[in-house]
């Protein structure tokens, strides 16, 4: 399809020509069901926490569900009528105004993969053209820099300069870091804590060497034509060098590599992969990793969406922060049932400001329940949140879980 | 932001399975009065279906089904309406999500159940307490029969193309069929 | 061989042997009524009451004259049965012989027969949930025999007979005293009933609804509405087809 038009969508001059069969012709037959099958409930709405923030319809999924139905009723029988030009392009708005949390999932009765269903639905306006145009920056900048940031390629491992991080072949573990760490300086703690604590644990691991984007930035933009590519360095690279597990920071690559890349090589992965919460806290069981005294403050844990909700890593984090302060506190809306920060599947760059606003009532619900600092294990959940905290002039300090781990390291 | 009762998922794992346990323990949890309107409403489906079509074969063995299963739950059905519809108008998450094809089932339904009572209204024990319900039917009477008849047919026909409830419950099934899994 | 009754409302008396016949062979229970100012009695038909007498007092003021009319009010026995078609189970049955039969244990009490039937014949039971009516004594019949209530009748008002012979008879009344025919020939209800009646006044003034020849609409409607069912089922069965195309294109 030649209908690629990157202008934003405050832009008058973009014109789309629309037919039924393009959009949302990438439904499948699982796809299609649940534009039926959704029996109008309204358990999605009201726990969307992009819905809960702005108000707008077409940020809530039923409704989107609801402006999709009639695509696809056109294209199988043509007697009935499409939603007009203007629906269609607030459909497709509303389609990258949310943060791919999955929490109407877990509210929904039938348990309906939406999560698919978006990221299909997102292909589709790829395809025609209609994704928002930081979106599409984020994509092309990922095809060529390899990362979404739109920073150089060759700077990725410059965060681990001046570090004691291990230059060499055919360690068993590799750490995968993530585009967001590599490149954001003030997140860098969160490396460094990694660093850190594999040190200590006194690991047999090493950096990937030429690290790519995982992919995640094209599979919730849209445009996963070229995604097999990324998919397939990554692993030639992996699996090559002879490693046995990676370890990621990052949820998002986490659950990218665990749950998607086995689907797009058509094979299961030569590797193990975890992340530095479940690693951490084995370390911590097996006492390969020793902690100082526990500090005597209240800490409390956001559960990141990726890694609680659509990965199950829930309680490794908890009983590896357990062993560092005297008070771990819950929040409320937490574990399987926790609240999106906000930061994503690529909402960031589509609302900044809602996405921070978001990330507000998480800050409130700490401070109401007494705590002095936010730790979570995922750097987009960190940024959103930091930056959220600061805007809001809380007191809260917002850590990385690795970070937060490396500070009570026992030096032995 | 607006302020939403926080809902406490008891378990999930995702991808999710999509199963027939799974579907109605969601649809409890969810909302027991939903769950009991789409139950008495198969069950008032089936058996008015069973009478009309297969009444020829079947005979006095049906006078049970319609008297009990047809008759006493469409009198349930019709006291608990109400409330499911207000429901769902006054709540905004579902009046948002609702189409034409759904105020059009609401309103078939409304001409089931009124015709519905009409029908029963020549049983004594109720038309004796409430004597004004009678009459004001009375002149519904003669063709309450017919009409309540065609309209369950004429349900099936558009709540199925265009499309409506019917297609929505083929859909589920088949999703259950295949655990929302296979792609 | 198809049976008609003649009801000669000028020659019933208003004795009710009727009534009483009519119970005692079909052994139906007494009904407790209470004083009425009306001598109709029971007041109504119901379950256990398949016919009665209704008496009508016409008093003239200016004449100051008072006029009697003994109508025997049953189930007509109606050629295309309004309520034979309505029945969902086929509960109801027109006989050979021209009698119009609830079979009791195929009612199921659906009560389409009580709305269909413009006369409101079909008496409802609310303990038993079953609908009756008068069935032409169709057992006797059957065997040769009239019907309880005209053998009982003294003054030969009702008189049992092969339908063209009653009809023919209807008429020569008709003529003799001036009066008018409700059942066949002037009006035919339904297509014509089993009861044919002949009065001095028209059978309307007496409580005779004008029901027309044809079924009402409603009830083919109903019977046939199952039809409905065709589209939908093809309805759907296009869909899944459209559906299994476009996915074949996909893939």
């Amino acid at each position: 399809m030649e209908l690629r038009q990157h202008t934003s969508y405050r832009s008058k001059e973009s014109v789309i020509k629309l037919s039924a069969q393009d959009f949302l012709g990438n439904f499948t037959k699982k796809q299609v069901s649940w534009m039926y099958a959704c029996s109008k409930c309204g358990e999605c709405v009201d726990e969307c926490p992009v819905y809960q923030q702005t108000s707008d319809n077409y940020t809530a999924p039923g409704f989107k569900i609801k402006k999709m139905r009639p695509i696809i009723t056109k294209s199988l029988i043509s007697f009935t009528s499409m939603p007009s030009e203007r629906e269609i392009k607030n459909l497709a708005k509303g389609l990258y105004e949310c943060t791919l949390c999955g929490r109407c999932v877990s509210v929904c009765p039938y348990q309906y993969d939406l999560v698919d269903l978006w990221e299909k639905a997102r292909e589709s306006a790829v395809k025609i053209g209609l994704e928002p145009a930081p979106i599409r920056e984020m994509m092309d900048t990922t095809f060529t820099d390899k990362n979404f940031l739109k920073r150089p390629h060759e700077h990725r491992t410059r965060w681990a300069r001046r570090l004691d991080v291990p230059e060499k072949e055919g360690a068993e573990t590799l750490y995968f870091v993530g585009c967001v760490l590599s490149y954001t300086p003030s997140l860098r703690p969160a490396a460094t804590g990694v660093t850190a604590i594999l040190n200590a644990a006194k690991e047999d691991w090493a950096l990937l060497g030429d690290e790519w984007c995982c992919g995640v930035p094209l599979k919730f933009g849209g445009d996963t034509e070229r995604l097999r590519d990324f998919v397939t360095h990554n692993v030639d690279l992996i699996e090559a060098s002879g490693a046995r597990r990676v370890v990621f920071s990052c949820p998002g690559c986490y659950r990218m590599f665990k749950q998607e890349y086995p689907k797009i090589l058509g094979r299961p992965l030569k590797f193990s992969t975890v992340h530095i919460a479940e690693l951490a806290s084995e370390y911590i069981k097996t006492g390969k990793l020793s902690l100082k005294e526990k500090l005597d403050e209240r800490i409390a844990y956001h559960d990141p969406c990726e890694l609680s909700r659509l990965l199950g890593v829930i309680d490794e984090p908890r009983s590896a922060l357990a062993e560092t302060s005297t008070a771990l506190l819950e929040l409320p809306e937490n574990k399987i049932n926790t609240h999106c920060c906000g930061g994503g599947g690529l909402y960031k760059g589509v609302d900044t400001e809602n996405s921070l606003e978001i990330a507000t009532r998480r800050i409130r619900q700490a401070e109401t329940i007494g705590s002095e600092t936010l730790v979570s294990a995922c750097p987009s959940c960190i940024m959103n949140l930091y930056q959220s905290a600061r805007r809001a002039k809380s007191s809260i300090t917002v850590l990385d879980f690795a970070d937060a781990i490396a500070r009570q390291i026992k030096e032995v | 932001m607006t302020l939403s009762k926080i809902k406490e998922v008891k378990e999930f794992e995702y991808p999710p399975k999509v199963t027939l346990t799974g579907v109605l323990k969601g649809l409890w949890q969810t909302s027991k009065l939903d769950l009991l309107f789409h139950s008495l409403m198969a069950i008032l489906l089936i058996t008015g279906l069973a009478i009309d079509l297969l009444g020829g074969f079947l005979g006095g063995a049906l006078a049970p089904i319609r008297q009990i299963l047809h008759g006493y739950l469409g009198a349930v059905f019709t006291i608990i309406y109400p409330f499911y519809l207000i429901k769902i108008l006054v709540t905004r998450k579902t009046r948002m999500l609702m189409t034409g094809i759904n105020y059009l089932d609401f309103l078939l339904y409304t001409v089931l159940i009124v015709t519905g009572v009409a029908v029963a209204s020549a049983n004594q024990i109720w038309v004796d307490t409430l004597p004004w319900l009678t009459d004001a039917l009375s002149g519904l009477r003669q063709y309450a029969p017919a009409i309540h008849t065609v309209t369950t047919y004429v349900w099936l026909l558009v709540s199925t193309l265009l499309p409506g409830g019917f297609l929505h419950g083929i859909a589920t099934a088949y999703l259950i069929s295949i655990k929302g899994e296979r792609d | 061989m198809e049976y008609a009754v003649l009801v000669d409302v000028t020659k019933c008396i208003g004795c009710r042997g009727c009534q009483v016949s009519c119970k005692r062979w079909n052994d139906l229970p007494g009904e407790k009524t209470s004083l009425q100012t009306d001598w109709t009695n029971p007041p109504t038909l119901s379950y256990d009451t398949y016919t009665h007498i209704q008496f009508k007092l016409d008093y003239n003021q200016s004449s100051d004259t008072t006029t009697w009319h003994f109508l025997n009010w049953r189930c007509m026995h109606c050629h295309n049965p309004a309520c034979l078609d309505a029945c969902p189970v086929d509960a109801i049955v027109k006989t050979s012989e021209g009698a119009v039969v609830i079979q009791t244990e195929k009612c199921i009490g659906c009560k389409y027969c009580i709305s269909a039937c413009p006369f409101g014949i079909p008496q409802w039971n609310a303990q038993l949930e079953k609908v009756s009516k008068c069935h032409m004594c169709f057992d006797r019949i059957h065997d040769g025999k009239e019907p309880a209530c005209v053998q009982a009748c003294p003054t030969d008002a009702l008189e049992f007979g092969e339908r063209t012979t009653i009809i023919q008879k209807a008429i020569q009344r008709k003529t003799k005293i001036n009066g008018y025919i409700y059942g066949d020939v002037d009006n035919k209800p339904l297509g014509g009933t089993g009861f044919i009646y002949v009065a001095d006044v028209p059978l309307q003034s007496l409580g005779l609804p004008d029901v027309s020849e044809q079924t009402s609409l409603d009830i083919p409607i109903m019977a046939n509405s199952k039809l409905l069912l065709v589209p939908a089922v093809a309805g759907g069965l296009f869909y899944l087809a459209a559906w299994r195309k476009r996915r074949m294109e996909e893939e």
